[in-house]
């Protein structure tokens, strides 16, 4: 990749980012939101972190994979457990891969 | 001076789990990178300046396809719809912030950053210019040294599946939710927004069915909040 290129790569790519992370906020800022609109909004992190997440765990490769040899939805109980009752995101993440990690090197389920 | 050093510790505070998650990821994208004929400074480049988790990792995989640059700009873009939403709902949350800094600080709200901004707001703790810039550069240096590690040793390791490094991410979904679901209608939500997300991608909608599971969600649970008020 030449310079050139380089730099038009991370150009288009950064407009591909900075447009819908920027232009809400620009636009919104000096502006009252209605009430309802607020409510909405409050449902949004909800609503995005599940529709993120409900793939990652019970899907691969593009269709529902519902069995104990799915590693991620064999490990999300006991990850859930523990985001519910240490409130940590380092003691979930480490849970989490230090159980996919042993699964997989001990061929539990696998 | 206290509140500025309370609010770098909240910064740090909230950043280092999310940089812990972000190495092994940004570790990931790294190798992709070399791997699809990127070169190591050009990967790091595009950490530091796009910082779009799924959008580069997108990249990385038409460019070894041979997509042309403006195609994976335009799918860079709409794997970003999303946080369109996202920009929107801090607008609440950062009401009393500088515009300046606004504009600065939103360029930094991945996924994961901002769910940690809703939190720390829902918390009731202060939100300043200093936790937000804190958290995001200590998340994003995260994001760039993982990527230089991974372009630098893209060659060596060939298997990321060995460590877990896979599960990372949807291990940091699910610790960013759980703390959200105070209520009875986020809740819902939350399971509406799961299984219309799951739903739209058996269907066939790809990288559409989360934002428009989100969509979905989001109005249930504004219809619902309205009946409850009404009783």
């Amino acid at each position: 990749m030449s310079v050139a290129e380089g730099l038009f790569f991370v150009a288009v790519m950064m407009a591909g980012t900075l447009l819908p992370r920027l232009l809400p906020m620009g636009l919104l800022a000096k502006r009252a939101i209605s009430k309802n609109l607020q409510i909405w909004l409050s449902y949004v992190p909800v609503a995005i972190l599940s529709a993120l997440l409900a793939p990652e765990i019970f899907m691969k490769n593009g269709s529902l994979f519902l069995a104990k040899e799915n590693l991620f939805l064999t490990a999300f109980l006991p990850v859930l457990a523990v985001a519910y009752f240490t409130k940590s995101l380092f003691a979930t993440l480490l849970t989490g891969m230090v159980l996919v990690a042993g699964m997989r090197y001990f061929h539990i389920f696998v | 001076m206290k509140i500025a050093k309370s609010s770098f510790y909240d910064g740090v505070r909230l950043g280092l789990p999310i940089m812990i998650g972000y190495i092994p990821l940004g570790f990931a994208f790294g190798v992709l990178a070399v791997k699809n004929g990127i070169s190591g400074f050009w990967a790091v480049m595009l950490s530091v300046f796009v910082f779009a988790g799924a959008g580069q990792f997108i990249a990385a995989g038409m460019l070894g396809a041979g997509a042309s640059f403006l195609s994976i700009g335009a799918a860079n873009m709409l794997v970003n719809l999303r946080h369109i939403l996202m920009s929107a709902a801090l607008v609440t949350p950062w009401k009393h912030l500088p515009f300046g800094w606004k504009m600065f600080l939103a360029f930094f709200q991945t996924d994961e950053i901002f769910a940690a901004n809703i939190s720390h707001y829902k918390s009731g703790r202060e939100v300043t210019v200093t936790q937000v810039f804190t958290l995001a550069l200590v998340a994003h240096f995260g994001w760039i040294f993982g990527t230089f590690l991974g372009a630098v040793s893209g060659s060596l390791i060939t298997n990321v599946e060995a460590f877990g490094l896979d599960f990372a991410l949807p291990a940091m979904f699910t610790a960013l939710l759980v703390p959200l679901l105070a209520d009875r209608v986020q809740v819902i939500v939350c399971l509406a927004g799961a299984l219309a997300s799951l739903g739209f991608m058996q269907l066939g909608f790809d990288r559409w069915s989360i934002i428009l599971a989100t969509l979905i969600s989001a109005s249930a649970g504004l219809y619902l909040s309205l009946q409850k008020e009404k009783n």
